[in-house]
């Protein structure tokens, strides 16, 4: 249901050209080379190892992949991740 | 910066089981309390810390929710306050401390002098003191408009003084007054001479020259006049100038064998003082009066921490050394030496613009005294300016 919520959201947003970025909380990625990952619109944390984090965002999930890999800071819509990275995966849907 | 901010403000480690990571996370998040420093370590704890005011909530939701807390850890000046909350001296030490600080950059601690040419800084310093300003004094109770005042007017070696403060240093300016020249300036005047000679040369700038060169002249002879001729009458003018001649002055010192000598007894009294915020504290007082005759010498000294910090304290000995005035006799080479180095503070005085010729000097020596005679042929000036008294004549019209 709020995979469906989210994609007419973004599909309006498209169409309208209306940033609907605190009605969907939709997430953004920032990244700092490869040792570091700040995401924007983490809702939960769904698995925390040192090789793979997968965070739940609005509409789905993100997993990132790496060595080392540390949360540094959970704040009120940003997570702060750490480590050698080697990838980041978005995935759609709820729980991996 | 984070770092500081968490030390003043405290954090507080949770230790839970890696299992539980997540969840306690979640949970946390869920209810606004944001985590930092959550390494993951392969093993079987992990840790997360919050802010100081979060971990009543934190443990709360961790102790709702099951998941069990293995270790505390606190950390952060909160802490440590609270650690040391009944040692009251620490906290009264440190207050006192503050205070201390706080007061003692309303102090004076150093006075640095620029201006003063011909005066010495400790004489300016001296002169500073005696209207109420110097190290030690307390800042906020000067008020530097009346102290330049103040000074100006009790001093009479300054026309400008400035006190500019620089925390604690006062940087003080100064401009020495110019001392008017003594000579007396006359309306109108004569020259006359001083001694009797026989004249060498003149410059005359004004005036009317009455004598010429070679004149014989004694003391008292007019040698320019301020009554000079024109064609219709005359003008009175004051003379100037200068008039070389060639004079014989005599000199002559006389010292008595016998002369008073203070011998001092050895005793002495001490009163000290100590100057702090612009103000005498007395330490010792020594001094009763009771000594029929002492001399009497103050020394002032700053005093200095392990001789590199000076502190804004000044210490004052006062000390009274007793003396017994004694007939001393002096016997003949004792009398000369004094009388040649007397004879050479006169000559030095009266004949330092002469050009000295001949010297004849001559020893008498009485019972009494040992005189010694100084005979000078020189070319010295001779001119001395003397006022034209003018008064008005009134008409008395009957």
């Amino acid at each position: 249901m709020k995979n469906i919520i989210y994609r007419t959201l973004s599909s309006l947003s498209e169409k309208t050209e209306l940033p609907l970025t605190d009605i969907c909380r939709e997430f953004a990625i920032h990244t700092t080379g490869r040792r570091e990952v700040i995401i924007e619109g983490a809702d939960n944390l769904k698995k925390y190892e040192t090789n793979e984090i997968i965070i739940g965002v609005c509409g789905g999930y993100i997993s990132v992949f790496g060595n080392g890999l540390e949360i540094k800071s959970f704040q009120k819509y940003s997570l702060c991740i750490r480590g050698d990275i080697n990838r980041i995966e978005f995935g759609e849907g709820g729980q991996k | 910066m984070k770092k500081l901010l968490d030390f003043f403000f405290g954090t507080v480690t949770f230790e839970i089981n890696s299992t539980d990571a997540e969840k306690a996370l979640n949970i946390l998040h869920g209810n606004m309390i944001y985590m930092k420093k959550m390494p993951k370590k392969d093993c079987e704890k992990f840790s997360f810390t919050v802010a100081k005011s979060n971990r009543r909530k934190a443990e709360c939701l961790l102790d709702k929710s099951g998941i069990k807390v293995y270790s505390i850890r606190r950390r952060g000046l909160p802490f440590a306050v609270m650690k040391y909350k009944k040692r009251y001296g620490i906290f009264v030490g440190f207050a006192i401390f503050c205070f201390l600080l706080y007061l003692s950059q309303q102090i004076v601690w150093e006075i640095d002098f620029s201006g003063n040419e011909n005066i010495s800084d400790i004489e300016v310093e001296r002169q500073l003191l005696e209207v109420g300003f110097g190290v030690g004094s307390y800042i906020p109770n000067v008020d530097f408009y009346t102290l330049s005042n103040e000074f100006i007017m009790s001093s009479d070696d300054f026309s400008f003084i400035s006190v500019n403060m620089e925390g604690t240093k006062a940087h003080v300016e100064l401009r020495e007054r110019k001392k008017k020249d003594e000579k007396t300036e006359y309306a109108a005047s004569n020259i006359v001479a001083k001694y009797g000679g026989i004249i060498e040369s003149m410059t005359v700038y004004s005036g009317q020259t009455v004598i010429e060169k070679e004149s014989v002249v004694k003391e008292g002879d007019l040698l320019v006049s301020g009554f000079v001729e024109k064609t219709s009458g005359f003008d009175i003018v004051r003379s100037q100038g200068s008039v070389y001649a060639y004079v014989t002055r005599e000199f002559e010192v006389e010292i008595p064998f016998e002369k008073n000598v203070k011998k001092y007894t050895g005793k002495g009294q001490n009163n000290i003082d100590l100057i702090f915020f612009g103000r005498k504290f007395n330490l010792k007082k020594g001094i009763d009066g009771s000594f029929e005759a002492y001399d009497e010498y103050t020394d002032v000294e700053r005093l200095v921490l392990f001789d590199r910090i000076k502190l804004p304290l000044v210490l004052s000995k006062t000390t009274a050394k007793e003396y017994e005035a004694n007939k001393g006799i002096l016997n003949e080479n004792e009398a000369k030496k004094q009388a040649e180095k007397e004879m050479s503070r006169i000559l030095a005085d009266e004949l330092f613009d002469s050009e000295i010729l001949e010297r004849k000097t001559t020893e008498e020596i009485t019972e009494k005294s040992y005189k010694l005679k100084c005979s000078i042929y020189c070319i010295s000036d001779i001119a001395c300016e003397k006022e034209i008294l003018l008064s008005q004549k009134t008409d008395n019209k009957n």
